[in-house]
Formats: structure tokens, sequence, C-alpha cells
């Protein structure tokens, strides 16, 4: 494995680093993964886990281009005062750009988490040269099988049912505990600005990305069960997926959204990685 | 290539870390020395790579040359943190710092750290026979064992994860190990304490380096803490200290 600082995009403010595997490894043919940034995260992830990845993966042949975003990490802000939206989706382009070889384009996978896993989606939209994407804690919508999920899990819950004896009152309010009425989306909107689409242009954006045959992982933590509780609900919820072959949904409720236990960093890595190397 | 940094690898293949440089923007020949700024560890480092960041173009616009880098195993640099130990950290201060040497052409250097960065920066000094101009101590972690215990750690339940970044025995051995003393010192020519609160432990451990070499401490509270990260996107920018680092080694007043 060898790592390399890059820097590109229309500005040469874009700092990246490119990891690819040591001259004497095996590289998979074309194929380039590139790590988006989470919210205001520099490049090397959350708890480093792109570090981590982009090791494994150049390990197993496949280089990858970890970068800051405009204004993130050790990227200079623009001079052209675009919106996070409008620039990170053009400078996606920007990288891809810059790892394709005059009109040859290697095969494209980008990974995102969070609100990198937006700048994902939007880029899989715009570009057609993406030919799959990882989502981690992408968008997902509410189903009638959440609630049905949220209230059952309360339902059965010791601690719901002590407090109600203890104060039945109380415990009433405690036990309808209505998932907040902000939707998820909206406290990450305060938080975080994502750019939330509703459901029907969200279902448009993957009939789009059917077509396209871009492949898709979606992988979702316990760290966004305010909005995705269960592991059929992504394919419920969009049923024009369900026969979509190219489409992968691993679902981690144990685990929270910085993915800070080691083991479900090392199995994510792990996956993650043998998913890329199937594409 | 932007004209006020520039990132790259340096040092052995395999093991190379990311440094990034800073020339100094303006001229100012009395400022003419060099800066190595050394991070503090795990999600403290995330949170406090803007922080870092700011520093160092502050300080290039002061006329320094300054240069960020991650050490083995952690941020960009190569390994993993099961691999490190806090002597291969060390040393990675001295190889950023004859790196800068090498760049910048100023073998008079300074360093700041910040937390456990702090600590291992004192160390590295300790270790050291060359001159330092000074040594900034940003919030220092004096003891090993009350830095992990920061992190829920005790006798009876030894962590190994702190907030994501793994730490195995051995290196939670060599971190439990660490208490700052203040000896070895005489060749460092100033130390400055910056911390958003201060302490007995602190107080005395200032007072002892006292009787070795100039020693100033200042205390700005700060809203926030580097150890608790309840959201990974919550980086820390304390203007406040930054400046007052900036100001400590110009000789401005605020």
């Amino acid at each position: 494995m060898a790592q390399r600082v890059v820097e590109f995009g229309a500005e040469v403010n874009l700092v990246g680093v490119l990891c690819h595997p040591s001259p004497d490894q095996p590289t998979a043919e074309d194929t380039f993964v590139i790590l988006l940034n989470s919210g205001t995260l520099h490049r090397v992830g959350p708890c480093r886990l792109y570090v981590k990845l982009a090791q494994h993966l150049a390990n197993i042949g496949i280089p990858s281009l970890r970068f800051d975003f405009s204004g993130i990490g050790d990227s200079h802000p623009r001079s052209d005062g675009l919106a996070f939206h409008d620039y990170s989706v053009a400078e996606v382009s920007s990288a891809i750009d810059y790892l394709s070889n005059g009109a040859h384009t290697p095969k494209i996978i980008l990974l995102g988490i969070c609100s990198g896993a937006d700048t994902a989606w939007y880029s899989a939209i715009n570009d057609p040269r993406v030919s799959a994407v990882v989502l981690v804690d992408g968008f997902a919508h509410r189903n009638l099988n959440f609630y049905w999920h949220h209230y059952k899990q309360r339902i059965f819950s010791a601690a719901v049912w002590k407090n109600f004896l203890r104060n039945p009152m109380d415990g009433f309010a405690f036990l309808s505990g209505k998932p907040s009425t902000d939707s998820a989306a909206d406290i990450d909107r305060a938080v975080f600005d994502r750019d939330w689409p509703d459901q029907d242009k969200y279902s448009a954006g993957l009939e789009q990305l059917k077509s396209q045959e871009t492949s898709l992982y979606y992988v979702f933590t316990g760290g966004v069960y305010d909005y995705l509780n269960h592991p059929e609900q992504f394919s419920a919820t969009y049923k024009s997926m369900q026969d979509y072959d190219r489409l992968s949904v691993d679902h981690y409720p144990e685990a929270d959204h910085m993915i800070s236990d080691i083991d479900t960093q090392r199995e994510l890595i792990g996956k993650i990685s043998t998913w890329v190397q199937a594409i | 290539m932007s004209i006020d940094q520039h990132s790259f690898y340096f040092g052995k293949f395999g093991d190379a870390l990311l440094g990034v440089y800073y020339p100094p923007t303006s001229i100012i020949p009395e400022h003419n020395q060099s800066i190595i700024l050394c991070p503090p560890f795990g999600q403290e480092y995330l949170r406090s790579h803007r922080a870092f960041r700011q520093l160092a173009l502050l300080l290039a616009r002061e006329g320094f040359h300054v240069m960020r880098f991650d050490y083995y195993g952690t941020g960009d640099s190569d390994g993993d943190l099961e691999s490190a130990n806090i002597d291969r950290w060390i040393d990675d201060i001295s190889a950023a710092s004859n790196e800068l040497i090498n760049i910048s052409g100023c073998e008079q250097q300074s360093l700041i750290g910040l937390r456990f960065g702090s600590t291992l920066a004192f160390l590295h000094a300790q270790q050291s026979t060359a001159q330092l101009q000074s040594l900034t101590l940003w919030e220092p972690v004096l003891s090993g064992v009350r830095y992990l215990a920061e992190f829920g750690d005790t006798p009876e339940n030894p962590i190994t994860n702190i907030m994501g970044f793994p730490v195995d025995s051995k290196l939670h051995s060599e971190i439990s190990a660490l208490q700052l003393t203040p000896t070895n010192i005489d060749n460092i020519g100033t130390i400055n304490c910056v911390a958003s609160s201060t302490n007995q432990d602190q107080e005395k451990f200032l007072q002892t380096l006292d009787y070795h070499a100039s020693v100033t401490q200042t205390v700005i509270p700060i809203a926030g803490d580097w150890a608790k990260a309840d959201e990974f996107l919550s980086a820390m920018l304390p203007r406040e200290m930054i400046m007052s680092i900036v100001n400590n080694l110009t000789g401005a007043t605020d």
C-alpha cells in the first residue's frame, strides 16, 4: 500500500489522498473508490474509518481517493460563493475527471457516511460515470412498518412497563413514545443541513439509478433509529426496488452513527470490501 | 498547488507520515523560526483538525514556518493504531522536526502540543538534545491514568476503545505509565501553558518547571470539552485560545 497527496479541481483547491496497492500487489482492473466527507469531518472519516477502509481496499488491489470538499479539512473555500449542495456534487465530478484518463473513466464507486452518503446519492444521479454507491446512514423514509416496530419495541420494553406501574399517567405518555415530531431528517437538516428529498422525489431518483444500472449498497446503523428501525424497511418503502438485483441493504441496529465499536468497524470494512470487489 | 500550504508524505515507505507545511506569508525577521504542531489522539484529533489548521495559517501569517503532521497509525499517516506505541510517536515528532528544519532551513524551533500531543511534545523535548525556543502545552495531559479515566477507564475495567479508536493492552499500559516530571528540560527556552481551567496538579507541575525554564500560564475558559464528542461532527475552534497561543509566540499582548 502506498499513499500520495493530490490536489485537483477547477481552482486546484481540493486536497486528497490517493491510496494505491503496492507495485508488487495485483491491482483490480480499472476501479476506483472515492470516499466523501461526512459533514465537516475531514477526509479521514469518522473514527478514521475511511483511512482503514482505504488501506484494506489497497491490500486487496483496489485504489481509492479520499478528499476534502472546499472549505472542509485541508481544502480552501471556493471563491464563487456556491452553496455546499451545488458545489459538492460538482466536486465529485471533478474528482472523477481527475481519475479519468482522457476519455476513459475507470469504474467509479462512491462511498459516504451520513451527509457523505447524501452527496454520493446526488452525485450518482447527476453523473452517469458513477457505477456504484455505498451509502452508510443515507436517506430513507418511514413507512407503516417503521411505526409498528417502534411501538412494538416499546410495548415489550420492561423499562416502559416499570415506569407505567410506578406512575400510570407518565407511563401512558412514555408508552406511546411517539417518534419525534421533527423527523430525523428535520433534526439532521438543522444540525448538518442534510438536503432531504421527499419520498416521491427520492423514489424517482432510485428509479433513475436502477435504469442506469447503478449498484447500491445501503448500510443503516442504530444511530438512525429515528427514521429506519428494521432491515426490511427500505425495500418495503421503495417497492419498485424489490426486484433490483444490484441493491443490497444491511442493518446494524447495535452500531452507533459514528460506528465507534471496533468489531463493527472491522466487519463493515470487510463487507464493503467484498461488495466492492464483486462490482 | 496552494501557495500557503503544501501537503506531502515523508519517512520510509510503509511507515510514511502525512505532513502539511505552511510557509511564512510575511517576512518578520525576529519570527524566523519553525514550529511543529503536535496533535492529540482519537476523537480529539478529529475535533481539533480545524483548530490546528487555523493556528498554522495564523502563525504562518506572522512569519513562522509551520508544520502539522499525523503520528504513525493516526490521521492520514500509514499504519494502524494496533501497531503504534508511545516511543514511535515521540520518534515521529523528531522526524517531523527534522523534516521541517530541512524544508525551512530554520534550526530554531518551537513545539505546540494539544492534550495528549502536549504530553508527547514534552517527552520529546526531555529526550532531545536540541535547543527548543519554546514549548506550548495546550490543555496538557500530565497523567496517563487520569487521561484514561476521562474515558471511563478504571483498574477493574480497563478500556480497549477510546470513542471509536482501539487501545490495545500494550498502548494502554504505556499511557497508564505516563506521568510528566519536570526534569531534563534545560534545553527549553520558554514553556507556555494554555488551558481552559487549572487544578492543583497543573499548578504544582508548572511551579516546579519554573525552576528550570521560563514558564507562563494562561487560563481561558472555553465552551465544550476536547474529550467528549457526542456528535462526530462537532469540531472545536476556541478562537481566544488560538489567538493567545499566537500572541505568546509573537510576543504580542492581547
